[in-house]
Order: C-alpha cells, then sequence, then structure tokens
C-alpha cells in the first residue's frame, strides 16, 4: 500500500469515528448546562419571581402598623423616638434594623407604602433591604430607594445672577417634612411598585439601612384604589363655573419641590421663544432636559391660579433626547391621581418645542384651587413590558452565545466543521423560541412608538439572524462578530428605551374661555433675538469667569484644565461657597495646561495656580512650585491617605495636593462564575487557578497591555508593579538614586508579568465593554471607573457583575498584600502667587477645593449633571465615601485606596514606563531574553535618573 | 562690467525714494526675522546650554552634540527614520505631484478643478490624518482587518499602529497621501502658465513623443516650480511627526516611527530639556540646509 492510500484510509477513518467522539463529549456538555441553568434558578431575581406570582391576587386597601411597633431591632441607637410630632422607629446607621410583626387578612401580592423621615446623614437617597419572615424575597430587596425631597432657595421669584448678569444654579436644600413612597423600580421594567407575595396570617418584616437614615411611622401593606375615570372625576364638578377669565402661567424652572436632587434648572439659550430668554446671557429658563430621565423622579408645582375653578393644564415642552421615543409623566393633584386618563400621559419625540395639553385635542379639565401642588413624576408607561422582554432575551442570547464559543471560542475557523446541532443540545429550538420571542418584543415596540423606528429594527435584525442561526447553526462561527455586535446594539438600546427625558419651559393654566398659548414668538422676534445673540458672542469670554467684585488685588488666578461642564460647576462652587466665605475673588480660566503651564510661568503669565493638572511635579523640580506644606496643610492632611501624599514629595516638602486618583480593580461576571462554579479570586494563586478554568471554557481573561490612547507606553506597567510591590518590594533604592528592578523581586515582577502574556497567552489589545458584555471576558483586571462605563452602558447586566480588590499575595501572618500604584491629578501654586503676594490667598483656596466639603459638592454635582458616567474619582477619603457607592463597594474600593503604593516623585522616572514597556515587548516577543531585556531597559532607567540628578544639583 | 553698473545706479537711490519699497516689504521682513530668523539664533545660542524652560543653570558648550552623537541611541533611530521618511516620501511625492498635475493638466477644465481639491483636501484638512486610525485599527474589526479576514489573507487581527513590523511602513503611506501640498498646487499651476508658442515651436523642430516634450520644452519651463515643489516636499518629509505621533503614539512602540521631530517634541515637552532640543534642532536645520542645497544642484540645469 502506497504511502498516498495509507493516509486517504486514515483520513477517512478519523472523519467516521469524529462525530461519535464528538457527540460523547457532547452528552456531557449536556448534563453540565442543565447543572448551571439549575444553579442560576436559585438566584432569585424579580422577573422570576414576578413570573411567579404576578397574576396572584392584589387585594385593594391597606394593612397599617404602626412604626413604634417594633418587634425586634439592632444597631439602633434609640429605638423608638418622637420626630417631627410623630412617634417612629429610627434606624440612624448603616446596617441597623427594625423589625415588625404584620397580620395579612389574605394571600395576595403587597405593595409596602412606607410614611418616614429623611434623617440628616450625606444628603444621597436612602436605600433599604427588605426581609419577609428571615428570608430576601428576591435580590432587588437588597437595594430599595426611599428618596428624600429637595427644593431650590429662590429670592423674589428668580435666581440670583453673577456679576456679569448670568444666572446662577440656585442651592438646593432639603425639605424636612414626612414623605410617603413605595418601592420601585428605577430602571422601567416594571409599571407597578414592587410587590410581596404574602400569604394570610402573621409575618415578621424586618428593613435594614444600606445607606442612609431614617425616621419610619408607619408602613402599610396592600395596594392603592384605581383611580375613577375622567366621566366621573368631571361629573363632580357640573356646576363649577368654567368661564373665569385669564389663563395663569408658571416658569417650569421655579418649582415647588423635587425627589432628587439631579434635577436642577437648565437652560435653552437658542430659541428666542422660551422665556424668560436674554440675548448674550445665561438665564436658567426650563428644566429636565437630561436630568429628569429615571422613573419615579418627579417635581412639583404650585398652581398659581387666581381663583377655584377647572382648567386645562398646558405645558410647553420638549423631548429631543430620546429619538423616535415617547416619554411618559403621571400628573396628581396635592399627591393625588385625579382620574386614570393623568397616568401615563404621552410625551412625543420632537426636536421642537410644542405645547402640550393634557388629553390633546379632547383636553381635560382639572379643578383646581389657588396652592394646589401639582407633581409630574416619570413613569415607565407602556415601555415596561418591551422592556423586560428586552432584558431576558437579551440574557438568553448572551447565555446561548457563551455556549457557543465554548466550541468555537471567540476567533472561530470558518473553515471547520463544529457540528454546533450536536454540540449544544436543542439549539436550533432555542434559537428559533428565541427568533419569534425578539420579534414579538419588536412588534410591540413599533406598536408603542407608531414607527418600525431604529430600535424596532435592531430587534428586527436579531431575529432575523436568529431564525437563521436555528435553521443552519452551521453558519454561526462565520457571523459570530456580527451576532456579537447585536447583541452590543440591543444592550444599549436598554438604556435609551428606559430613560423617559422631558424638558419643561412653563405650564400654563387655562380656563375655558381663554385660548391656548402659542408655541412660538413671532419671525421679527426670533430675527432680532438671533443678531442679538450672534453680537453679544464677540463680547462674552467663555473661557473665563472671575467670581465676586470688589478689591481686583487679591484676585486669585487659577487655572484649570477640564471640560467646559465641569469648569460651570467649579465656577459655582467658586462663587457659592468659596468667595462667599473667604472674601477672595477667584479668576478661573479654562486652559490646556499640558506644556502651556511651564511657558506661561516662563513668560511671567502664568496663573497664582492651576487645578487638576497631570504631571504636576516635572514642574516641582524646575523649582516653578511653591512648596505647600508651610501654609499649613494640617486641617487637611488626614483626609488623605498617607500614601496618597508620595507623588507629590520632593525634598521634604510637598508641591501639590491631590484631587483625584484612580487605580484598578477586579471585574467579574458573576453569573459566569456562578454557573462554572467559581468565586472570585483573592490572591494571584487563585487568579491562576481561575483563569485556567475560564481558559477550558474559552472564555478570556483581560489585563490591559496595550494603551490604546498612547501606544508607546503600555498599561501593563501597572501589572509589573502589582507584581513588584505585593512582593514587598520598593520601586526606589533608598536614596531614590536606582531603580530596584533587577534584584531578585524586581526580576520575578518581571517574569510574572511577561508569562502572563507569554505562557498564558492573554489578549494584549481588546475592547473590554463589549466583551464583558457579551461575558466572553467574564474577568479584568481595569480601572474602576470602567464602573461607570459598565453601569451607564451595560443597564441589561445589572446584578450580573461586581467588582472586587485586586488579587494580592498572602503574607506570613495571612493577610493578603494588595499594594499598587495609582494614577493621580494634582492642584499647585505657582511661584507668580509669591511674586504677587497672593500666596495666602492661593494656599486658602487650594485647600478649600481639596477639602472634604468641596469635592463631595463637585462629585455629587457632576454626577447630577453628567450622570453616572461622569462619577468622580477623588483622592481624598472621606469624599469617596459620599459618593453614590454602596456600603460594601465603599468598603472595597477604600481597601483597595489604602492600599495603593504611588511611585515616588523622582526626576527621570518618566522614563520608567517607557523603558519597560520597550523591555516587555521584546520579552514577550521573544527578540531577546527576559534576564537580557529588563537589564538593559533598567540600565537606561538608572542613566536617565542619575542625568536628572546631575541637571537638578541632587548629588 | 555691465551688472556692476547696474548695482551702482541702485545704491545710488535716494533713501526717499527706497522707503516706500522698505514700508511694502516691512511686515514681512519683520514677521520673517522675529518668527524665522531670531528663533533660529536663539535655537542656535540655546543649544549650547541647559535651559530647562524654567532657567539656564549651566552653560555646558558642546556637552549637548557630544550627547546626542555618542550616548542617544534614540536619536540614530530617529536619524534614520528621518532620512528614510525624506528619501522615500519626498522624492515619491515629488514625482506624483508632478505627474498627477500633468495628467490632470490634460483633462477638461471642470474636472481638473474638482480633481484637483480632491487631492489636496487632505493636505487642506489639516488633521484628518486621523481617519487612518480606523483604517489600521488593531481590532479584528478594524476595516482593514475585518477585509483582511473576510478574503482569508489573515487569521488574526494585526496590530498595524503596534506591531513595529509594520507601522512604519503605515507611516509612509498616510505621508504620501498627505503630502499632496503646496507643490502639487504649484505644479498644477505652473502647467498652466506653459507658453503654448514654445510646443508649437519645438513640434516644428521635431519632438518625436511627448517625453521628449516633457523633457525638452516643458521642464526648462518649470524650473522655478520644481525647485520651489522640491523644497517643500523635502521640508514636508523632514518635518513629519505629527502623523507619527497621532498614529502610533509618541513615543512609538520601540520608537520604531520616532524621527528627529519627535525627539524634539519629546525632550522639549516632555522632558523639558529645551538646551538639548535646541541642539537637536539645530541638526535638523543643517541637515535640512544640506539637502537644499543638493537640491538646488540638481535642478540647477532647469533653473535659468
Amino acid at each position: 500500500m502506497s504511502k498516498g492510500k495509507l493516509f486517504a484510509l486514515m483520513l477517512a477513518v478519523l472523519m467516521l469515528v469524529n462525530p461519535f467522539i464528538l457527540s460523547a463529549s457532547a452528552e456531557t456538555k449536556n448534563a453540565y448546562v442543565e447543572d448551571g441553568e439549575n444553579r442560576l434558578d436559585t438566584l432569585d431575581s424579580y422577573y422570576s419571581y414576578f413570573g411567579k406570582y404576578g397574576t396572584a391576587d392584589a387585594p385593594k386597601g391597606f394593612t397599617e402598623i404602626d412604626g413604634k411597633d417594633i418587634v425586634a431591632a439592632e444597631y439602633v441607637d434609640k429605638a423608638v423616638s418622637l420626630i417631627e410630632g410623630k412617634d417612629s422607629a429610627i434606624l440612624s446607621n448603616e446596617n441597623s434594623w427594625c423589625e415588625w410583626k404584620v397580620e395579612i387578612p389574605q394571600d395576595g401580592r403587597y405593595a409596602l407604602y412606607i410614611d418616614y423621615f429623611a434623617l440628616e446623614a450625606s444628603g444621597k437617597e436612602i436605600l433599604l433591604s427588605l426581609e419577609v419572615d428571615g428570608k430576601k424575597p428576591y435580590t432587588e430587596a437588597t437595594n430599595l430607594r426611599l428618596p428624600r425631597l429637595w427644593k431650590d432657595v429662590v429670592k423674589e421669584g428668580r435666581f440670583e445672577v453673577d456679576n456679569i448678569g448670568d444666572d446662577i444654579q440656585p442651592v438646593q436644600e432639603e425639605c424636612k417634612v414626612w414623605l410617603r413612597d413605595t418601592f420601585i423600580d428605577v430602571e422601567g421594567l416594571y409599571s407597578e411598585p414592587y410587590f410581596i407575595y404574602l400569604t394570610k396570617g402573621n409575618h415578621n418584616i424586618r428593613l435594614t439601612v444600606a445607606r442612609e437614615a431614617v425616621a419610619i411611622s408607619k408602613l402599610s401593606f396592600g395596594n392603592e384604589e384605581d383611580p375613577e375615570t375622567y366621566a366621573e372625576y368631571i361629573s363632580k364638578f357640573d356646576n363649577v363655573d368654567k368661564n373665569m377669565g385669564n389663563e395663569s402661567v408658571i416658569q417650569a424652572e421655579l418649582i415647588h419641590a423635587k425627589n432628587t436632587s439631579l434635577i436642577y434648572p437648565t437652560y435653552d439659550r437658542s430659541d428666542a421663544s422660551t422665556k424668560p430668554n436674554v440675548p448674550g446671557l445665561l438665564r436658567l429658563n426650563t428644566i429636565g432636559q437630561s436630568n429628569w430621565t429615571t422613573v419615579g423622579d418627579s417635581i412639583s408645582w404650585e398652581a398659581d391660579v387666581e381663583k377655584a375653578g377647572l382648567y386645562r393644564i398646558c405645558m410647553r415642552a420638549r423631548q429631543n433626547q430620546n429619538q423616535g421615543m415617547n416619554s411618559y409623566r403621571t400628573l396628581s393633584i396635592n399627591g393625588e391621581i385625579p382620574f386614570k386618563e393623568a397616568c401615563n400621559i404621552k410625551f412625543p419625540y420632537s426636536q421642537k418645542w410644542y405645547i402640550k395639553t393634557i388629553g390633546d385635542d379632547n383636553p381635560y379639565y382639572f379643578y383646581l384651587e389657588p396652592g394646589d401642588i401639582i407633581t409630574l413624576t416619570c413613569v415607565s408607561g407602556e415601555m415596561s413590558e418591551p422592556l423586560r422582554n428586552i432584558r431576558q432575551s437579551l440574557l438568553n442570547v448572551n447565555a446561548i452565545y457563551r455556549e457557543i464559543i465554548t466550541v468555537t471560542s471567540t476567533d472561530p475557523d470558518i473553515y471547520r466543521d463544529y457540528f454546533l446541532s450536536s454540540q449544544i443540545p436543542q439549539i436550533e429550538e432555542r434559537l428559533s423560541d428565541m427568533a419569534d420571542f425578539v420579534k414579538s418584543t419588536a412588534d410591540m415596540v413599533s406598536k408603542i412608538t407608531g414607527t418600525r423606528g431604529s430600535q424596532a429594527s435592531e430587534l428586527d435584525y436579531m431575529s432575523e439572524m436568529l431564525q437563521e442561526f436555528a435553521y443552519d447553526p452551521e453558519t454561526i462561527p462565520e457571523r459570530l462578530s456580527y451576532f456579537k455586535d447585536a447583541i452590543n446594539d440591543i444592550g444599549s438600546m436598554i438604556s435609551t428605551l428606559g430613560s423617559q427625558p422631558l424638558e419643561l419651559d412653563y405650564i400654563a393654566f387655562v380656563p375655558d374661555g381663554a385660548k391656548t398659548p402659542s408655541v412660538n414668538v413671532g419671525f421679527f422676534e426670533k430675527i432680532s433675538f438671533g443678531i442679538s445673540q450672534f453680537l453679544s458672542s464677540f463680547a462674552a469670554d467663555y473661557n473665563s469667569y472671575e467670581s465676586g467684585s470688589g478689591d481686583k488685588g487679591k484676585t486669585v488666578n487659577v487655572w484649570v484644565s477640564t471640560g467646559r461642564d465641569q469648569m460651570r460647576i467649579i465656577k459655582n462652587l467658586i462663587s457659592d461657597s468659596f468667595t462667599t466665605q473667604h472674601g477672595i475673588n477667584v479668576n478661573l480660566s479654562l486652559v490646556d495646561t499640558g506644556s502651556t503651564l511651564i511657558k506661561a510661568s516662563l513668560s511671567g503669565k502664568g496663573p497664582d495656580a492651576a487645578i487638576l493638572v497631570g504631571g504636576p511635579m516635572e514642574l516641582a523640580y524646575r523649582g516653578a512650585l511653591v512648596e505647600l506644606s508651610k501654609y499649613g496643610l494640617d486641617d487637611i492632611y488626614d483626609e488623605f491617605y498617607e500614601g496618597t501624599w508620595t507623588p507629590y514629595r520632593y525634598n521634604g516638602g510637598i508641591y501639590a495636593l491631590p484631587e483625584t486618583m484612580s487605580f484598578d480593580m477586579m471585574f467579574y461576571r458573576t453569573d459566569v462564575f456562578s454557573e462554572l462554579g467559581l468565586s472570585a479570586p483573592e490572591t494571584w494563586d487563585d487568579f491562576y487557578k481561575v483563569m485556567e478554568v475560564l481558559q477550558k471554557e474559552q472564555l478570556l481573561v483581560g489585563i490591559p497591555e496595550i494603551n490604546a490612547a498612547n501606544m508607546g507606553v503600555s498599561d501593563g506597567i501597572s501589572t509589573f508593579y502589582k507584581f513588584l510591590l505585593q512582593s514587598d518590594e520598593e520601586y526606589f533604592n533608598s536614596e531614590n538614586t536606582e531603580v530596584n528592578f533587577n534584584t531578585e523581586k524586581g526580576y520575578a515582577a518581571f517574569y510574572k508579568w511577561v508569562e502572563l502574556y507569554r505562557e498564558y497567552g492573554l489578549p494584549r489589545q481588546y475592547d473590554f465593554y463589549s466583551r464583558f458584555r457579551t461575558g466572553e471576558m467574564p474577568l479584568a483586571i481595569q480601572n474602576y471607573t470602567a464602573y461607570n462605563q459598565l453601569s451607564k452602558a451595560a443597564p441589561e447586566l445589572k446584578g450580573l457583575w461586581t467588582f472586587a480588590p485586586i488579587p494580592g499575595t498572602r503574607r506570613e501572618d495571612g493577610t493578603i498584600n494588595r499594594a499598587q500604584t495609582a494614577a493621580f491629578t494634582g492642584c499647585i501654586m505657582m511661584k507668580a502667587a509669591v511674586k504677587h503676594k497672593r500666596d495666602n490667598e492661593t494656599a486658602t483656596f487650594l485647600k478649600w477645593w481639596v477639602g472634604n466639603q468641596t469635592q463631595s459638592d463637585y462629585a455629587q454635582k457632576l454626577e447630577g449633571t453628567m450622570g453616572i458616567a461622569a462619577r468622580y474619582t477623588p483622592a481624598n477619603r472621606i469624599t469617596l465615601k459620599n459618593i453614590a457607592w454602596s456600603v460594601s463597594e465603599h468598603e472595597i474600593l477604600d481597601e483597595q485606596m489604602a492600599a495603593a503604593r504611588p511611585i515616588p516623585a523622582v526626576p527621570g522616572n518618566y522614563l520608567i514606563g517607557r523603558s519597560l514597556t520597550t523591555a516587555f515587548r521584546s520579552a514577550v516577543s521573544g527578540k531577546s531574553s527576559i534576564r537580557q531585556a529588563l537589564t538593559v531597559s533598567v540600565k537606561s532607567i538608572n542613566d536617565e535618573i542619575s542625568h536628572k540628578r546631575k541637571e537638578f544639583n541632587l548629588d | 562690467m555691465k551688472i556692476f553698473k547696474k548695482f551702482k545706479v541702485r545704491e545710488k537711490i535716494p533713501f526717499k525714494e527706497q522707503l516706500p519699497f522698505i514700508v511694502l516689504v516691512s511686515p514681512f521682513a519683520i514677521s520673517f526675522i522675529v518668527f524665522t530668523i531670531l528663533p533660529i539664533l536663539a535655537a542656535i545660542a540655546l543649544s549650547f546650554t541647559d535651559f530647562n524652560l524654567v532657567s539656564i543653570n549651566h552653560i555646558v558648550g558642546l556637552e549637548n552634540y557630544i550627547r546626542i552623537f555618542l550616548e542617544d541611541d534614540v536619536f540614530m533611530i530617529a536619524l534614520k527614520n528621518t532620512m528614510i521618511l525624506a528619501l522615500v516620501t519626498g522624492p515619491v511625492s515629488f514625482i506624483l505631484s508632478f505627474v498627477l498635475a500633468w495628467l490632470l493638466n490634460e483633462m477638461p477644465r471642470g474636472i481638473r478643478s474638482f480633481l484637483t481639491l480632491i487631492i489636496y483636501s487632505p493636505a487642506l484638512a489639516g488633521n484628518i490624518y486621523v481617519i487612518w486610525q480606523y483604517i489600521f485599527s488593531s481590532d479584528s474589526r478594524g476595516f482593514l482587518n475585518t477585509y483582511l479576514m473576510k478574503l482569508g489573507i489573515i487569521s488574526d487581527p494585526i496590530l498595524w499602529l503596534s506591531d513595529t513590523k509594520y507601522n512604519f511602513a503605515v507611516v509612509i503611506i498616510v505621508a504620501i497621501w498627505m503630502s499632496f501640498g503646496t507643490g502639487f498646487l504649484s505644479f498644477v499651476a505652473g502647467f498652466k502658465a506653459l507658453d503654448r508658442s514654445l510646443f508649437e515651436a519645438a513640434a516644428i523642430d521635431g519632438l518625436h513623443n511627448r517625453w521628449q516634450e516633457l523633457y525638452y520644452v516643458t521642464f526648462p519651463q518649470m524650473g522655478p516650480q520644481l525647485l520651489f515643489g522640491a523644497v517643500m516636499s523635502i521640508a514636508s518629509a523632514f518635518a513629519i511627526g505629527s502623523v507619527n505621533a497621532t498614529l502610533t503614539g509618541n513615543p512609538s512602540p520601540d520608537y520604531s516611527t520616532h524621527t528627529l521631530l519627535l525627539h524634539i517634541t519629546d525632550y522639549a515637552n516632555s522632558r523639558y530639556e529645551m538646551g538639548y532640543a535646541s541642539a537637536l534642532a539645530v541638526i535638523l536645520f543643517v541637515l535640512m540646509v544640506t539637502v537644499w542645497a543638493l537640491i538646488n544642484k540638481v535642478l540647477k540645469k532647469f533653473n535659468a
């Protein structure tokens, strides 16, 4: 037999046997997957709870218990006390709880309404966790929210203006009143409040405070009566005179109250018809814009009618944020929904302003008395069901995607047959079921929005793709990347569909005889407004701002390198608190401080101070900065961890104050981990074990290497530092003249870093968000700001991921060393301040700025303005506590912050990143041996350091 | 003798009569002196110090130059890359500009203007080269990677911009794409200014083909434009830097696309070693002047 024939025979045998081998492994796979699904089911989400009990009876009326009738309590200073006239249970600190006993008259679904008083704490929303008979009913019960009530401080019916004439954002003040509210889903997935299913008889109800502090006077179990219909409502007012003369108008930005501090007055400068508007000046003339989007957020106004009677309610409104979508609001008068039709009022999408009359062509009349409070609450309206479906399909599709990549890997060979239909049990049926489900959701969405718009068409695309996959699973590997893109697109849809933006200009109460106000002013008024607006743009300086007036000699010039929105917040903080407190004026300019700062100070045009500066120490080495510890930093020093000061210490002094600080955390997908029976790795040893399991499943582990912004210096340097610091090695020798990288510990750290890519084959460049989202990269070490983007961009993953401290190294005493480096920005005082004798004022400003109060206010405003994606990363450890992290999140962030050991200020240290990157890359590619690469790089770093020491006369 | 006389006559022009000319030339002359001559002189002076943007600590003499040539490994890489870039993109863009202008000259007016705009637009639009980042994106769904993977030419995404095997080539391609600037425009204009009667005369004298026409008639007439184009393309080739920095980062991986200009920016803006950076700038200046002299010599033939 010739060689060729023998080979052909072997090939034939192999091909015959192959399917059997594959199907054998498929059987074991099958058992495993079913097991995994069972495990997922024990994770009881509200979705499955809703599916189980959603159709149960919902008894109307309430069973009430007094807050003071506590049966058990813990960590409560004083269990019951009189608060604002009511006996109540006090939950005064985090993790304190109270328990009540309730007797339920009949089986059914019960919502829990709470009469509460928000106690003084850090001013965030109150988070409670609910247990029924010692057990949480569903995962969402750990984070139930009760809002606080806020109002804007306004003098004489209008906002205050600054020295230019622009409106100043009003100060917000909490309303100290008793409130009544229930728990709702802020994502908008459920149009009704969260319920608990209770059987007839006695139950123990326990509420634990997860955040803030609250007093509770009454708990009511039950469901609100359905409001009457409009016909019933209006028949009560048959004999009220409808013709009452003139309309009355209230400006929507002047509110009575709001239940979140994140809503604040906004402005529309471009439209002459938006009132009030002055060309060239900033008038806060609208409210809502992109801030009033979350389900449950409400604003109330005082109805300014002349006399009691029946009025139409017309609003000048705009919804230009969510293309093709409707926003929904529910109207209540004095806290009561007047009739059924006042629920789910629809505000359609439009680029232009329009007049929305409630009831549209057949307007509804509301009985209003002077001083009535009308409230609009953001509700999810008809969108909640499609939203639920999309979220569920997304989770299903992601699950099947992960099953597919365990067979094909994320980068399949398109010329290979993977026998997916035998590898993954019932793949065709499952795909086809999903396709039908997605299709029906698409129909639902297009029916609600009235168009087959972009949202519905993305769903259609997904449905078609799933159908084609079901028809022929062998096409999946080829189209895997498109499949992943489609999953991503649908994921980002959820946040669009769930948000309900609305902007209001004014609200008019129009009696029967009067005309509905017109939406636009006349043509000539528009033209003249546009022209004066254009002309005034020549005079206005949008890049600088001065607070206060008077003694110009004591004006501190500050440069800030940030975005315009951030600068506006800083400017408001300065004029609201700094200038009024200290009597020092500040001239704030928006300047990109990169290398401008040193050039400007060389020419004598530099500022007194600069904030949010990236690498200030290069200026310090060259003597351009003022040493700050002589101005007395005692009162703020302890607000920072000791390590936080390291990067700004030089020659025994402190040359900058830390502002922001960011570091890495470990992100992982809890669903994938529980499916595979894994837990979050604590140490590197665990990490490698987890990595093995994940890689066996063709899943990826992410540690950033290539820095997308600057390919020259690798992000992976921080990985090297982790290994180095956790082996208790310092960056530099004790005199800061040489790096310690060529010690045995240093070499071991470098070896481990190279090994991650050379031996474990980690991807060097990847898109974290999309891979984490699909679950193909369930474990990654990322900067902790990734949390913000994930919560903003991947709402469907809520509850399916979390972050943990980075893996550490176990010390001999059993504790874990989680040291790592961190990145900072700082604020500095330039020599110019001393020259102009403004150094004391400048130091006061800098201390004020990095102090906890200002940083917390800034963080809160920032998140309020720009959403969770802009969550601040303070270096101030007290501020970190005041940011909207949950208690457990704050705990691990704080632990990691305390463990940070940033690189000390040593002239020439910029070369480390560069030089090590070169060494690392040549070691990974095998161009040179690991030891050789490191030695060469250490030599060049040390040369640079000694060169710089000579330049700065340090020897 | 005649020339000498001419000079004599010119020197005798009284100041009063010279004044209008001086006034007319002064706006340019002043800004040229302030913004070009003085900085060059300042750079030469600073190159002998250790100026760090805040203070001059020592006069170091030739130490900066000694460091550049004896200690700075990266300078040699930068010099090599700069020379390659200048020698490849300079002549290529010069020849391509000329050929394109020549071809465009044959087109009807409307199409010519349109195509001129299209070809000139990359240079006109400034930082437009960032779009190449998407084309050469390292992600497996970057434009080029997607197509190459679809066609089955590669199976794994190529890190175009960070893999030292490819990124220099990418930079050269983008630099050439960007290089149809002022030189190209001057060629287009130069072709328009040709004396048609000379072509006729040459045809009567017995030209055999278009190449001869190009060489014997067009070139001699286009001398000034050719020189201008050559100087522009070489000068811009020496000054390539921002393209590399944007596409491959500054510093690029292993300094693979590092040029002299980037080396200067690196020392000036991230290390604040102005003295050293000035010395580098002086070297670059000398290099450019030398190359200019060479070009002048080569093109002298056409420069009556």
